[in-house]
Formats: C-alpha cells, sequence, structure tokens
C-alpha cells in the first residue's frame, strides 16, 4: 500500500495501480475484510484521479462508495455499468450498485429491468434506515428504481412508483433523480405523480432538480397539481415560479398579485432571503407587474444580455426572461426595448469575457471555483427569441421575419434551431431545405415546425431517419412527441421508437395507439 | 528475509549463466520470481524475463506465465489467458507442485475481476488432484480460495469450514486465526453480520496469542468494526479503540503473514 501510495505521488501511475492492486490482494487472502476495503477506496481514487472510468467503478462498488459509483457510471453509460453489478454482491456493496443504476439505467433493456426488480424492490422496502445519518443503500434502491420506473414490469410498477413516492418526500436531500422518474412516468402515463411534482417544485429551487420544462406542462395539465401550486404559492416562492412558468396568475388573482409585489420589491433591493430571483424569473414574474415596473425590468434584462462582462448563464436567463416578458409588455415600451437591443447588436454579438467565478481571488483560498462558460451562441439564440417578442409585441412584424430568416442561415446552430422554432408559423421561409442539418438540435425544431405546418407525410423518413437508436436523445425525444401529437399517423416511427434503448422514450411509443 | 534469499537467488542464476548452465540459471530465476510474486516484489517479472532467454523452447511457457503472473495487477486482460493456458497445461501433467503455482496465480488475479465461478471451478479440480489440507502452506492458500469462491457463487460451504478447523491445520497456532479470518470475511460478504463478528473475534483473540503478530491482530479487530458498522453486528470501535488498533499497525512493509514459497 505504501508503495502504491508513493508510486502515485511520483506520477508513476501503472506502478501504484500494480502496487495497490498487490496489497489489496495481500489483503483478501490473508482475511482483511477492514484492509481490502482500505485499498479498494484507494484504487477507486487513483483510478478517479486518472479518470479510468471503467476501472474507477468496480473498485468505488468494492468499497461500498455510493455517490463515487454514481459518478463513475454516469462517465460510463449503461452498458460499461451493466457489466460491473452482481446478484451476489456483499450488502454494502449493493448500495453502490444500486446508485450506478439510478445513474446510467435510463438504457436498460426492459429484460434487464426486469431481472433487476425484484431485488431493488426487496431492497427499497426498508423504510427504516434513513438517510439522514448517511448515504444509505435502500434510498439508492429507490432511486435506481425511479430512472427505470417507466419500464418496471407491470405486477411491480404500482409497487416500484409507491417506493419511489415514498423515497421523494422522505429524503432529506432535493429528490432530483425521483422526481426526474416521476416525471418521466406521469408523462409516460405509468403513475400520475401530477400533485407531488407541483409540491416537489413548489418547495424546492428548480436548480437543484431536473426536468422543470416537462414538470410546468405536466402542472398546467392537471388541475390538482394547478391546485396545489396555486396553494403553495402563497408562501413558497419556489411554488409562485412555478405558477409564473405554468401561467397559473392569470387564473388567480392573489397569486398575480404576490409576483407583482415581488417584481416591486425586486427594483428596491428589498428581495426576503428565500427569494433568489434569476434574471428569467424576474422577466416572468413581470409579465403580472404594473407598467412601469416592466419597463424597468425590461431595461435591466436589456442590460443584462447586451453586457459582455457577465457571465454567459446571465445573459442568456436574461434574454429569456426578456422574451416571456415581451409577450406583456405595451406596445410603446416593447418598441422601445427593441429599439435598445436593435443598437446594441454589436454588443450581444461579443462573447462573454468573463469564463469563470470564484469566492477567493487568492487561488488556494477558493473554496469555490465555478466555470461559467461563454455560451455566445446559446446567448445568440435567445438574444433572437426576445428579439422576436419584442418585434411581435411592438407591431414590427418585418424586422421579426427578417431577423428569423438571417438566423436560420447562422453559422451557430442553436441560432438556426432557434430561428427554425419561430419560422414555423412564417410558412413563406423554406424549411425543408433545413431538415438535413448537420446540427441534430436545428433537425429537431425543423421537425417540429414541419408538424405544426401539418408538412409531415406519415412516416416521413426525416422522422424515420432522426428516431435511430444512435440519434442524440434530444432528437428521438422530438420525434416522440411528434408522434404522441398525432397517434396513428407515423406506424413505423412508433414501432421503431418502442425498441429504443431508453426506457422513456420505450414507454411514451408503448402508449402510443397504432392501426392495427 | 526474502528479499536477501531472492537476491541470493539472482546471483546464483547469473552465476549458472556465467557458467553456460542455462537450464540451471533459468530454473533460479523462475525459482526468484515465483518468490517475489508472492509478495509483489519488483524482481519478479524482471527475474520471469531473464528467465525466458534461458529456458528451453518446451520450458519457456512458464517464464511467460511467471511475467503473466507479475504483471496480471497492471495487464489483466493479457495476462490471464496466458495463467489460465499455464494451469491447464499443468493439470494435463498432475505435478502438484506446479499445479498449486498456477491455480493460486489464477485465483489472484481472477479475483480481482469478480470472477468468483471461474475460481471455483479451477480450486475443484485442482483441490481433486493435491488431496487433503496438512500443513499450514499453499495448499491450504487453495482451500481457502475454494471456500471463498464457492460461498461467494452461493453455495453453503460452512460444513468445509468447520471440517477445515477441525482438522490438524486448523489448531495450529498460525492455521487457525487465519482460517477464521477467512471465514470471517466470507461470512461477511454473504451478509452474516453476527457470524462473521464471532469469527473475526476468534480470529483477533489467536492473533494475541501468537505473539509478534500485531499487524494481524489490528486488521481482524478492525476488520470486526468493519462488520459492525456494515452489518450491524458484533463490537464496534469507539474512536480512541480505533487510533489503539491502528497504532499496532506500526510496521510499513510485510502487514500480514501468509503462507511462502521459502
Amino acid at each position: 500500500m505504501t508503495q502504491g501510495l508513493r508510486a502515485w505521488l511520483s506520477g508513476r501511475g501503472w506502478e501504484a495501480r500494480g502496487r495497490l492492486i498487490s496489497a489489496w490482494a495481500v489483503h483478501r487472502r490473508a482475511g482483511h475484510l477492514a484492509g481490502s476495503l482500505r485499498v479498494a477506496e484507494t484504487l477507486h481514487d487513483l483510478f478517479k484521479a486518472g479518470e479510468e472510468w471503467q476501472d474507477a467503478l468496480p473498485w468505488a462498488i468494492r468499497s461500498g462508495l455510493q455517490l463515487a459509483a454514481e459518478a463513475a457510471a454516469t462517465e460510463l453509460g449503461w452498458a460499461a455499468t451493466a457489466a460491473a453489478l452482481r446478484p451476489h454482491a456483499p450488502p454494502w456493496e449493493r448500495g453502490a450498485m444500486w446508485e450506478a443504476i439510478a445513474a446510467a439505467g435510463t438504457d436498460a433493456s426492459d429484460a434487464e429491468i426486469t431481472a433487476l426488480s425484484d431485488g431493488l424492490l426487496d431492497a427499497a422496502a426498508d423504510h427504516e434506515t434513513t438517510e439522514h445519518a448517511t448515504v444509505q443503500a435502500a434510498s439508492a434502491a429507490r432511486r435506481a428504481l425511479a430512472t427505470v420506473l417507466c419500464r418496471v414490469p407491470h405486477p411491480d410498477a404500482a409497487r416500484a412508483a409507491d417506493e419511489v413516492v415514498f423515497e421523494t418526500t422522505h429524503t432529506p436531500f432535493p429528490p432530483r433523480r425521483t422526481i426526474q422518474g416521476l416525471i418521466l412516468a406521469t408523462y409516460a402515463g405509468v403513475c400520475d405523480a401530477c400533485e407531488l411534482i407541483a409540491e416537489v417544485f413548489g418547495f424546492t429551487d428548480r436548480a437543484h432538480l431536473a426536468g422543470f420544462g416537462l414538470a410546468v406542462e405536466l402542472v398546467s395539465d392537471s388541475a390538482v397539481a394547478r391546485a396545489k401550486a396555486v396553494e403553495l404559492a402563497e408562501y413558497q416562492f419556489p411554488a409562485l415560479l412555478l405558477c409564473a412558468w405554468a401561467d397559473l396568475p392569470d387564473l388567480h388573482p392573489a397569486v398575480a398579485a404576490r409576483a407583482a409585489d415581488v417584481v416591486a420589491r425586486s427594483l428596491d433591493g428589498e428581495l426576503a432571503g428565500d427569494e433568489i430571483l434569476r434574471a428569467d424569473d424576474r422577466g416572468r414574474l413581470a409579465r403580472w407587474a404594473e407598467p412601469d415596473a416592466q419597463r424597468a425590468v425590461g431595461h435591466a434584462l436589456s442590460d443584462e444580455l447586451i453586457s459582455p462582462s457577465e457571465i454567459g448563464a446571465h445573459r442568456n436567463e436574461a434574454a429569456v426572461g426578456l422574451a416571456s416578458l415581451a409577450e406583456r409588455l405595451t406596445t410603446e415600451t416593447a418598441g422601445e426595448l427593441l429599439e435598445r437591443v436593435t443598437v446594441d447588436q454589436q454588443l450581444i454579438g461579443t462573447p462573454s469575457t468573463q469564463e469563470t467565478m470564484s469566492s477567493h481571488p487568492n487561488p488556494l483560498f477558493a473554496r469555490v471555483n465555478m466555470r461559467a462558460p461563454a455560451a455566445h451562441d446559446q446567448v445568440r439564440a435567445v438574444a433572437l427569441r426576445a428579439f422576436a417578442a419584442l418585434a411581435e409585441r411592438a407591431c414590427r412584424p418585418d424586422e421579426r421575419r427578417n431577423a428569423v430568416a438571417s438566423g436560420i442561415r447562422d453559422e451557430d446552430g442553436a441560432v438556426r434551431a432557434e430561428a427554425a422554432r419561430l419560422a414555423a408559423p412564417m410558412l413563406d421561409i423554406d424549411l425543408r431545405a433545413h431538415a438535413a442539418d448537420d446540427n441534430p438540435l436545428v433537425r429537431a425544431q425543423v421537425l417540429i415546425a414541419l408538424a405544426t405546418r401539418e408538412d409531415l407525410a406519415p412516416d416521413d423518413p426525416g422522422l424515420l431517419a432522426n428516431s435511430a437508436p444512435d440519434a442524440p436523445l434530444a432528437l428521438r425525444s422530438t420525434v416522440l412527441r411528434i408522434a404522441r401529437e398525432n397517434p396513428g399517423a407515423h406506424p413505423r416511427l412508433v414501432q421503431a421508437l418502442r425498441a429504443d434503448p431508453h426506457v422513456y422514450v420505450r414507454a411514451v411509443a408503448h402508449g402510443i395507439e397504432t392501426p392495427s | 528475509m526474502p528479499r536477501v534469499a531472492n537476491a541470493m537467488l539472482l546471483q546464483a542464476a547469473r552465476l549458472a549463466a556465467d557458467d553456460e548452465d542455462r537450464v540451471r540459471a533459468g530454473q533460479l530465476y523462475l525459482r526468484a520470481s515465483r518468490s517475489a510474486a508472492v509478495r509483489r516484489d519488483d524482481i519478479a517479472e524482471y527475474a520471469a524475463f531473464r528467465a525466458s532467454w534461458l529456458l528451453p523452447e518446451e520450458e519457456r511457457w512458464r517464464s511467460l506465465a511467471a511475467m503473466a503472473r507479475a504483471s496480471w495487477p497492471e495487464r489483466p486482460e493479457e495476462s490471464v489467458p496466458v495463467l489460465r493456458a499455464a494451469f491447464e497445461r499443468v493439470l494435463q501433467t498432475e505435478a502438484a507442485d506446479d499445479v498449486l503455482e498456477w491455480a493460486l496465480a489464477m485465483c489472484d488475479a481472477l479475483a480481482a475481476q469478480d470472477d468468483w465461478g471461474d475460481i471455483a471451478e479451477i480450486t475443484e479440480r485442482a483441490s481433486a488432484l493435491l488431496g487433503p489440507v496438512s500443513a499450514v502452506d499453499e495448499r491450504l492458500e487453495l482451500e481457502l480460495e475454494r471456500l471463498t469462491a464457492s460461498s461467494e457463487v452461493g453455495d453453503d460451504v460452512e460444513a468445509g469450514w468447520r471440517a477445515l478447523l477441525l482438522a490438524p491445520v486448523g489448531r495450529t497456532a498460525e492455521g487457525a486465526p487465519l482460517i477464521r479470518a477467512r471465514w470471517a470475511m466470507a461470512l461477511a460478504r454473504e451478509g452474516k453480520g453476527t457470524l462473521a463478528a464471532e469469527q473475526f473475534a476468534s480470529a483477533a483473540e489467536r492473533w494475541r496469542s501468537t505473539g509478534d503478530a500485531e499487524d494481524e491482530l489490528a486488521e481482524a479487530v478492525l476488520s470486526e468494526d468493519v462488520v459492525a458498522q456494515a452489518l450491524g453486528a458484533g463490537r464496534r470501535l469507539d474512536q480512541a479503540g480505533r487510533i489503539a488498533v491502528a497504532e499496532l499497525r506500526g510496521r510499513g512493509s510485510t502487514p500480514v503473514r501468509l503462507p511462502t514459497v521459502w
């Protein structure tokens, strides 16, 4: 062990690997449980440091390191993770294995899920041990069930959903993994957790969760979920944001009044400690603010979008907020902001100069170092969205059309994708020519636009080509959505999606009726 | 002093080579490699490589297998097939020492890949050829591997462990705690916390009475503590206890007592 660590410190990884595995073998042969676990953990650390995830995962599992197994499995994907699973593993290894399934199990086949289900359900049924002391195996099993929930076989599906709900409501941490599983399973029709989804997003900031966009859709479509969100919005700030993105203040004056109040206080710098307001949320809430407040927020968001000294993420959020607010501005304010954005378009075209954030100027003492890539293509894409929304509100359709037509020929894929989305109702812009774009995001938006225009033939070759298992998941999800919204129109497409590697795609595809 | 003995073996091998006695030199290098491989000494691969220059064609597989044994922690995917071929070859010859040597080499490499099914198969076939365990030696080690692997694949081998403890070798000063520690580890891996804790405690007690086995004693006590933490059975050390036990493990090398080829 000592020789292995010395080799590691000297940068001789190959020797460290040999020495440490030898040390592990010696401990194993001598019956040293403690020693073998110590060395296994060190071996995991070594492989992790070398980013050799294929080797790191088995050692993470052997030493029972759940979070380390999750990290390694995330890097590896399902095929390599499945190879590291052993049904008769010792008890302390099982939690790590289940965490690995939770991280990478979305691509498990139906047969693999069936084989795993019994073990996961048995482990998940342990409700005595909680995560308050440390990371627990039973919780990991419930998280793994969440990941594969869409395709747990029928007799066990309800039990699995109950366990995932239990974990969501009992974990002391934000239930990122389980709420994502519930959102996807609810959307696929496997279970109905809309009210719980509203509750979780009502209590926990979406920065700690996953699937906010789909959650908003589900909450909008469910009466109980809407009621829960509105009820929580009175005293829970995340619930107010959820309501805002679901446009619920339009129907609930009390929620609209609270949104307006938050915006007014944000302009006065008097927000409460728990009212953490991102720029996109600020623009959204301002939809229900007074016109003067809307104007002030619009200018603040424009300032942020225009400024290259802001990090890319902030500029992106500002543009999203501006696009969201634009729909409710007065024509005059929209025109004023449009002028502002047009005059400073050169600055919007300048990438952010700041790409890192640090909690201390001296790197040695900086507890937090955050990379904030300029992601300039994304910033420009949402800036186009904001520009189009402002132009529409300002009744300047020609400027809107010209911007979209120009965007569709842009060199950045993200901008082309946004332009394709905006071009859906502009029938004079030919989108067919972009259906074979190199960028999958552009292809996805073009397909959605063509579907909106009802310009897709049954089992359109464009759809089928983009449903292949090796196509990016975002693209497969898009064609899945098109197939779902046009049941019966694309039977071959649905058939192909039923064999998709991803559990969610398979589950939704199986729920789409096709002509017999 | 295995390192000194190995140095002398290497020197003898060099002299034999200088004397044009290539076969003798090759055999000495192989002995040095085997001895060094037990402790994962640097010279294991070097000595095996030198042997490959000296051995006659029909014996050269031994040096290749010895190189694989020395290098499996670094290159398992290349080494395991070579070791497997060596094992199959010696099984045909029924040479007991060779079978023991290559079966154990396989066990080490396969255990690192969690390939317990293959270990069970190899140790069964080797044990059938080698007969009963009679001393604290490599044959005992093979038997411990056989029982461990059977336990890992879900077989009930409690009777086998008990029989080993009741045999003369299970009542020797070094055999008794080693067998109990291995059994305890197998029990813990099966999830049988109470039994595992008992056997670790028993192993610790026996290491204590042998003297000059502080490292083994410390490992047994710490392992019992791990069982308490992971499986909720047995005694759990408090912080002071852990520090005290860690202090027992004072030496920087040779932390274990294992049967050696010397």
